[in-house]
């Protein structure tokens, strides 16, 4: 009896362990296989490319950050083998220079699967300055470069400067010419050239304003003869309501019992009809 | 000044003349409008158009809306002015009998005077209508018989000139509007005209006029309350005389006809008589409208019938009158400005 029990117990103890060793196991990440870089002659800027063999698709890729003062990694990507393989191809980018040359460490990473990892190793790599810090004196001088002559592109410049003000001053001339022309010929713009020296509520600035519009009908216009303005100039039918507004206050201020409150602003209401006049001028 | 309720209830009544006039006429509301702006300014009318319009029948629709005594009095070419002060006829008892023509028949009551084809008249005749019109009232039998009340309403055949005498300038200044009534053209009313029996029968169509409407003997002091009441603004006052001026030199105000050498157009303006009827029919177009001040809206309603048959052109341009005055009174009204 006692023989049986101590060979059940030993038979136990022996799943027990195997279990518990396959447990460790799982949780140990296997080495990958990796086709490391070349290890050596390397400078500033150029790209350390790591392949990893996938052997199973993995739950995610190492991200594209700094990993060392050294190595920048940038985002990965996996290619596929003639063969049917799958490779994860990391590169690198090399974004220090040492002062003398100098072996460095690739940083060792995991790649983590569904119950599985695979360890990618450290590599050492071996980098270089661009130009030794003790070889200063042997530079070659900078090339001697011959003078340029620039008489000719400094009169260029300055004839095109003149040629330029002479265009500005042109233009500048025509727009005083043209707002002299406006306030002369069209009839808002002569009213609000009018209106510039008057108070904008006095009987004048209101006459003025009558007068420019009688010129755009073509006649003297009464509130009441208000359609023969916009059969001739139907571009100011947007300022209807406004130009209607003036023409009963008018009506009251000069024929009925005076000055009503609240009176148009006529020369808010000449500078907008100007602008309309000016967009529709032939 | 005539208070607010007064002049309300004066413009109650002129409207319901109107109105009453257009149950016997229809198509004329504008003809009827300036017919009443007349009676109320106190002037007369002298109306013409084609013959058959209506001429007649609208001016005894409103001698019957007004009320007071009418007399109505036909221009022929034999007529003398003797005929409408006195008859002369032999009575029953073979005695010579002398007794007051249509003129003085009704003495002071006379409130409406209806003559009808006035261009008959010889002018001997117009003369004494003149008078009559101008200051109401006529010498006769050594005395002077007075019409205070008189409105003259005469029409004008102005289809025919064969044995008519033309209105002197002078005749023509003394009414206050030379209306010109037109054959109706909306296809209704003429289909109404044509077949509606009703229409056919003139003198029941004047019985469905309310006969007296107006306080005749009255009128007088109602137009001149009206005129007491109705404001014209300095600007208004500015342009009426700017009108009057351009009446006389319309080249002044840039007025120009087709065909027409301005500066050789004009031979008188507008008297100053036609120019006192405009401003009085204007305050009575305002006071028909409701206002207490005449807009130049007013004045242009009236001006046409005021002023067209008081400009007096040259010669050559003259015989062109029908055509050139309308004309050349919308152009004016078109190129004198306002407010100014």
């Amino acid at each position: 009896m006692t023989c049986r029990t101590e060979i059940f117990r030993a038979a136990l103890l022996m799943a027990c362990t195997a279990i518990a060793t396959d447990a460790v196991a799982a949780q140990q990440p296997s080495p990958a296989v990796v086709e490391q870089p070349r290890p050596f002659g390397y400078v500033v800027g150029d790209l350390v490319t790591q392949r990893v063999l996938l052997n199973f698709e993995p739950a995610a890729l190492p991200p594209a950050q700094r990993v060392s003062i050294w190595f920048e990694r940038r985002p990965p990507r996996i290619e596929k083998a003639a063969d049917g393989r799958r490779w994860l191809v990391v590169d690198y980018q090399l974004i220090n220079a040492p002062p003398a040359l100098a072996t460095v460490q690739l940083p060792a990473w995991e790649i983590k699967a569904r119950g599985t990892q695979l360890k990618v190793p450290a590599a050492p790599i071996s980098i270089a300055p661009l130009i030794s810090n003790a070889s200063g004196a042997d530079l070659r001088p900078d090339r001697e470069v011959s003078l340029i002559d620039t008489a000719p592109s400094r009169t260029s410049v300055v004839l095109w400067s003149i040629a330029l003000g002479v265009t500005l001053a042109a233009w500048l001339a025509w727009v005083q010419w043209r707002n002299w022309r406006d306030s002369h010929n069209r009839p808002f713009a002569r009213a609000l050239y009018q209106l510039r020296r008057l108070d904008e509520s006095a009987p004048e600035a209101w006459q003025a304003v009558h007068r420019a519009f009688d010129r755009t009908a073509g006649r003297v216009l009464q509130i009441e003869t208000l359609p023969a303005l916009f059969e001739r100039a139907p571009h100011l039918q947007p300022q209807r309501a406004e130009i209607e507004r003036f023409f009963a206050q008018s009506n009251e201020r000069f024929f009925g019992a005076g000055s009503p409150g609240n009176l148009v602003s006529v020369r808010a209401l000449c500078r907008e009809l100007r602008r309309i006049e000016r967009q529709h001028a032939p | 000044m005539a208070s607010d309720v007064q002049l309300q209830d004066w413009r109650d009544r002129a409207l319901r003349v109107e109105e009453e006039v257009g149950k016997a006429i229809v198509g004329q509301r504008d003809t009827i409008r300036l017919i009443n702006v007349a009676l109320f300014a106190r002037g007369h009318v002298l109306l013409e158009g084609d013959v058959g319009v209506g001429k007649t029948t609208i001016l005894r629709a409103f001698s019957r809306a007004i009320g007071g005594d009418f007399e109505r009095v036909e221009g022929t070419v034999d007529l003398m002015p003797g005929d409408l002060i006195y008859h002369t006829y032999v009575d029953a008892e073979g005695k010579p009998r002398i007794e007051a023509g249509p003129l003085l028949r009704h003495g002071e009551r006379l409130a409406t005077f209806f003559f009808n084809e006035i261009n008959r008249a010889r002018p001997q005749v117009q003369s004494l209508l003149l008078r009559a019109m101008a200051e109401r009232t006529v010498s006769a039998f050594n005395r002077e018989y007075r019409f205070p009340h008189m409105i003259v309403f005469a029409d004008r055949n102005r289809v025919e000139k064969e044995e008519t005498f033309e209105l002197a300038s002078a005749a023509r200044d003394r009414f206050m509007f030379e209306l010109r009534m037109p054959t109706p053209v909306e296809p209704e009313i003429r289909r109404a005209l044509v077949f509606d029996p009703e229409f056919h029968d003139v003198d029941r169509l004047i019985e469905r006029v309310a006969p007296a409407i107006l306080p005749w003997q009255e009128l007088n002091e109602i137009g001149a309350g009206i005129q007491r009441s109705i404001h014209a603004s300095e600007v208004l006052e500015r342009y009426v005389l700017d009108l009057w001026d351009a009446s006389q030199n319309p080249e002044r105000f840039g007025v120009r006809l087709d065909g027409v050498d301005m500066s050789k157009l004009i031979l008188a303006g507008v008297s100053p008589r036609g120019m006192m009827s405009l401003t009085r029919a204007a305050r009575v177009v305002a006071w028909l409208a409701g206002r207490t001040h005449i807009t130049p809206a007013d004045i242009h309603a009236v001006a046409p019938w005021t002023l067209g048959h008081r400009v007096f052109f040259t010669p050559v341009y003259e015989l062109r009158r029908t055509l050139l005055a309308p004309a050349l009174i919308e152009q004016i009204l078109e190129h004198v400005p306002t407010p100014r």
